[in-house]
């Protein structure tokens, strides 16, 4: 490899996969033509997906991609390629689906292997360097000796994801309401911390979306203990480090219990929906420092 | 949905209030002609305000303290 080596994601537009044209490994972006390229030469194809903001991304493309022994074994066993979720949402939606039937946590990186037709059949996020390649040779042992057995397990997780993308309603009735939002209730209030806010346990998510069901429930069926986990989690977050105390804007999640250790990215989706929250809480609780959480 | 000068100025103090079940829509002389509901609502010199639900609007009335009670009426 000389200094000025670069892959086929030098043409790209996306930051992030721009970020992996220098790598040895000879990434390509998700096209037609390379599909057919695995096709063709009957060799497995491997799909890691990540975002420019995604920390994990970058200590993995940092440990492994940038790695020539690594990189080596990546180029001689398998098609690579480099998808940015905020590019190709499908591509990372359909993977994400695949990952979720194998019973396998989702996240990203996400990084899945294929068969040569695109059917995939192994997938999980961030590994080490050590173990990411391990699993690499693991694979290629068990594509060259037991194909058929992949092959049929392709197959059947294929299927699954057809199955998953249509909505089909087991009953004729619609549902009633009340059931729906005791049952959510049910599952989700046993874990609330009442000490810290959010849900009990590290790392601490901010769940703008069920904090906002929260606030409308509590509008229409208002209750002491809604009233109180709301203010709870709401004036520990806008205290803790989860919030950016001098730049303004949440963290994606804290990773301690208490809200204090922020983990890197800022989402957009994120923040837009947390302004929402705390201007809706606002007039209903009266916390002087909610109008300064942007 | 509110009519007159004072429309995004009656909707910003009504907004004031959480009311997750209320979208605000002021009616401009733009607005007149696209949304249905809308259609015969001209907006005139003084502020008048619509509740509307189920495709059905109330009578109009003109202050703020009266859209208060018919929205929690």
């Amino acid at each position: 490899m000389t200094p000025l080596h670069s892959n086929q994601l030098i043409h790209e537009s996306s930051p992030y996969l721009i970020q992996h044209a220098r790598n040895p490994v000879e990434w390509h972006p998700w096209k037609e033509e390379v599909l057919d390229m695995a096709r063709k030469e009957d060799k497995l194809m491997l799909v890691s997906i990540g975002y420019s903001a995604c920390h994990w991304c970058h200590v993995m493309a940092h440990e492994s991609f940038e790695d020539p022994e690594v990189a080596g074994f990546m180029n001689e066993h398998f098609v690579c390629i480099k998808v940015d979720r905020e590019e190709r949402p499908d591509v990372d939606h359909f993977f994400m689906t695949a990952v979720q039937l194998m019973g396998v946590q989702g996240g990203w990186p996400l990084n899945v292997v294929t068969l040569p037709d695109g059917q995939p059949f192994w997938g999980g996020t961030y590994f080490p360097k050590d173990q990411w390649l391990e699993v690499l040779i693991k694979i290629t042992q068990l594509f060259r000796q037991e194909r058929d057995k992949l092959t049929h397990h392709a197959h059947r997780l294929t299927l699954g994801i057809q199955q998953s993308s249509v909505i089909t309603s087991e009953k004729d009735e619609i549902p009633d309401a009340t059931s729906i939002i005791n049952d959510a209730l049910d599952a989700w209030s046993p874990q609330w911390d009442m000490n810290r806010g959010g849900s009990r346990g590290k790392p601490k998510f901010p769940m703008p979306v069920n904090l906002s069901f929260l606030l409308h429930l509590h509008y229409h069926h208002p209750r002491q203990a809604f009233e109180d986990f709301l203010q709870i989690t709401l004036s520990h977050m806008s205290r803790g480090g989860i919030y950016d105390q001098i730049g303004g804007g949440f963290a994606r999640y804290s990773v301690d219990e208490q809200w204090k250790v922020p983990h890197f990215e800022k989402m957009l989706y994120d923040n837009a929906q947390l302004i929402e929250l705390y201007s809706h809480a606002y007039p209903v609780f009266r916390n002087e420092k909610y109008p300064d959480m942007r | 949905m509110v009519a007159g000068p004072q429309s995004l100025k009656t909707i910003r103090e009504m907004q004031k209030k959480y009311r997750p079940d209320v979208v605000w829509a002021p009616i401009t002389d733009e607005s007149e002609n696209k949304i249905s509901l809308v259609q015969d609502r001209k907006s005139g010199e003084r502020t008048t305000i619509y509740i509307c639900s189920g495709g059905t609007c109330q009578l109009p009335v003109h202050t703020i303290r009266e859209a208060e009670k018919l929205l929690t009426g």
